[in-house]
């Protein structure tokens, strides 16, 4: 089952062609992974996926804000302002008034779910690490009951050992939530690790896609080798 | 968050306090009412207190006075050693007084005979209140309107904007002028006080809607704004939640340096006698009695409200420069 169609799309600002004629297809339960340079349209491409951005031409189905999104850095997508009450509150406001025992109790489950304790309601986001930030952004993200989860670079901010235990969530929450994710990277280890499917994105157009497996130990687009080449260089080949 | 103020601010902070306390409680503090007028003292210089009589110490009391003119009719006023007043205290819910036909001037009186010292913390519930209401309204607008121009953007942003700018190409106090003009003549105190307090807040909006625009801007390409955005929050949600708490810090400081500004606006409009209205006192309009250099030369107490003014301004813009020192992240990590 399709849960999102991306169907040639394109973006440009200026003269500059952001996202050019790009198709994906998403169904229910993929977890795909996006992966190029910086500036190669990855960004510009999730912001059209939430709707943060309008496309060109082409269109995107989905269906009306069943796609959330996980930010790069949760310094920056955490208000400073509000406390984790206030922050998590905010995903429950499309469903309209709820009684608050039932606001409460969803919002508690939902940082047990993410393995945070639920006493860090009164808590700002300045008094957390790295990691549980990125817990309570999901947790944000995961409150608005979405089918789809856009992870732009959600762990490239945090170090190694918090990188692996965010990810390790990720997959216990794709279980546990049916989610459908798209990840969005360049760090080829986590996403051989992590992802079934792989786009490749170079200069704003998908140069190779295909299963995981076969697109990394074959890869056919110069542009993919040489993005595989430079991971076996920055990780001492262990990739 | 927690806010350390330097101990200039601290003082200038006190210093407001102890006026406003005054002001607010000037029915008790001062010994007559603003309209409380003698003619027989016109111009009275301060009174003295004596607490000897005949080199006995006696309750503080003051001596009567008489006007004479001397031989260029210039006012004389002599003192009356056989007319004595006790001063009491705390008698008919005022701090201290002297019982008619006794006057005490504690600072001198104006050309009516009505005590300074009185009229001066009357008209300062006048002139400290016009600043703080006008910065409130004009606040209110300039954070409104700044944050949804700056939010939104686009044609929104352009119409806004426009319109700050017909406010600002405008020089302040011609546009003061004119706003005055347009408000009917026949309007009575309280009428006269809002209208003055809706003309300065209508000078004031536009630098502020135009700073505050540019922080949201900036703001509205946040993390966390764009979170809220796909989390389906409203906008005008989002404007208040997020972007406008964020320009707090900056609209604290100027605030406080905005407050100075419109308590001199209301001086300068009272001054030429197009703001409050005698009898009612305010800072400005006791000073537009000195606007001759002849009251001045003779009575030069009446220049006082202009030393009132002086101090609240500065204190103002002390606290104003402190605040935005102390929300200052760089200026805080040094110190």
């Amino acid at each position: 089952m399709s849960v999102l169609q991306i169907q040639n799309v394109s973006k440009s600002f200026g003269n500059l062609r952001a996202v050019e004629d790009v198709s994906i297809a998403l169904d229910q339960g993929d977890n795909l992974a996006i992966i190029g340079e910086s500036g190669c349209g990855k960004t510009t491409l999730a912001k059209m996926i939430m709707g943060l951005a309008k496309p060109d031409t082409g269109f995107i189905k989905a269906q009306y804000y069943s796609v959330q999104m996980v930010f790069q850095d949760p310094n920056q997508s955490l208000d400073p302002l509000w406390n984790v009450w206030g922050i998590l509150k905010e995903a429950l406001w499309r469903k309209g008034a709820l009684p608050p025992q039932d606001i409460q109790k969803r919002i508690e489950q939902m940082l047990v779910a993410v393995g945070l304790s639920p006493q860090v309601l009164q808590r700002f986001p300045h008094e957390f690490s790295g990691g549980e930030r990125q817990r309570i952004a999901i947790a944000r993200a995961l409150l608005a009951d979405p089918q789809v989860l856009v992870l732009d670079e959600a762990v490239s901010a945090l170090d190694t050992l918090v990188q692996k235990q965010i990810i390790d969530l990720l997959k216990k929450l794709k279980q546990d939530f049916n989610l459908t994710y798209i990840f969005i990277s360049h760090n080829l280890r986590l996403v051989r690790n992590f992802s079934d499917k792989i786009v490749v994105m170079y200069q704003g157009k998908i140069v190779e896609e295909g299963r995981t497996q076969s697109v990394l130990s074959a890869p056919a687009h110069p542009y993919t080798q040489q993005l595989l080449q430079a991971a076996f260089y920055t990780n001492f080949r262990n990739l | 968050m927690k806010i350390k103020i330097n101990r200039t601010g601290l003082l200038c902070f006190w210093v407001l306090m102890v006026l406003y306390g005054l002001a607010i409680f000037a029915d008790f503090i001062c010994p007559y009412a603003y309209q409380d007028e003698n003619r027989d003292f016109s111009y009275c210089p301060p009174t003295a207190v004596e607490f000897q009589d005949q080199g006995r110490w006696v309750r503080p009391f003051v001596y009567g006075r008489a006007l004479t003119f001397n031989a260029i009719h210039r006012r004389v006023y002599v003192i009356d050693h056989t007319q004595k007043y006790p001063l009491h205290f705390l008698k008919g819910g005022r701090l201290f007084g002297v019982d008619a036909p006794g006057r005490f001037y504690l600072w001198g009186a104006d050309a009516r005979g009505r005590d300074l010292f009185s009229r001066i913390w009357y008209g300062a519930r006048i002139s400290l209140s016009i600043g703080l209401l006008g910065v409130g309204i004009s606040f209110i607008l300039g954070l409104l309107i700044g944050g949804i121009a700056g939010y939104y953007g686009g044609w929104v942003d352009n119409i806004l904007m426009r319109v700050c700018e017909m406010f600002m190409m405008i020089p302040g106090f011609y546009l003061m002028l004119a706003l005055r003009a347009a408000v009917p003549e026949n309007f009575n105190s309280v009428q006269v006080y809002i209208s003055v307090v809706v003309i300065l807040s209508l000078i004031g909006w536009a630098s502020l809607a135009r700073i505050i625009r540019g922080m949201a801007l900036s703001l509205r390409e946040r993390d966390f704004v764009l979170a809220a955005k796909t989390l389906g929050v409203p906008d005008i949600v989002i404007i208040f939640k997020h972007i406008l708490p964020q320009t707090i810090s900056f609209s604290c400081a100027t605030l406080m340096l905005t407050v100075s500004s419109y308590i001199l606006a209301e001086a300068g409009l009272s001054v030429v006698g197009l703001g409050i209205q005698d009898p009612i006192p305010s800072w400005g309009n006791l000073l537009s009695d000195a606007m001759g250099i002849v009251p001045v030369i003779f009575a030069p107490w009446i220049l006082l409200p202009g030393l009132f003014i002086f101090i609240a301004v500065v204190c103002f813009n002390v606290i104003g420069d402190s605040l935005r020192d102390a929300f200052d992240p760089m200026f805080n990590e040094k110190g």
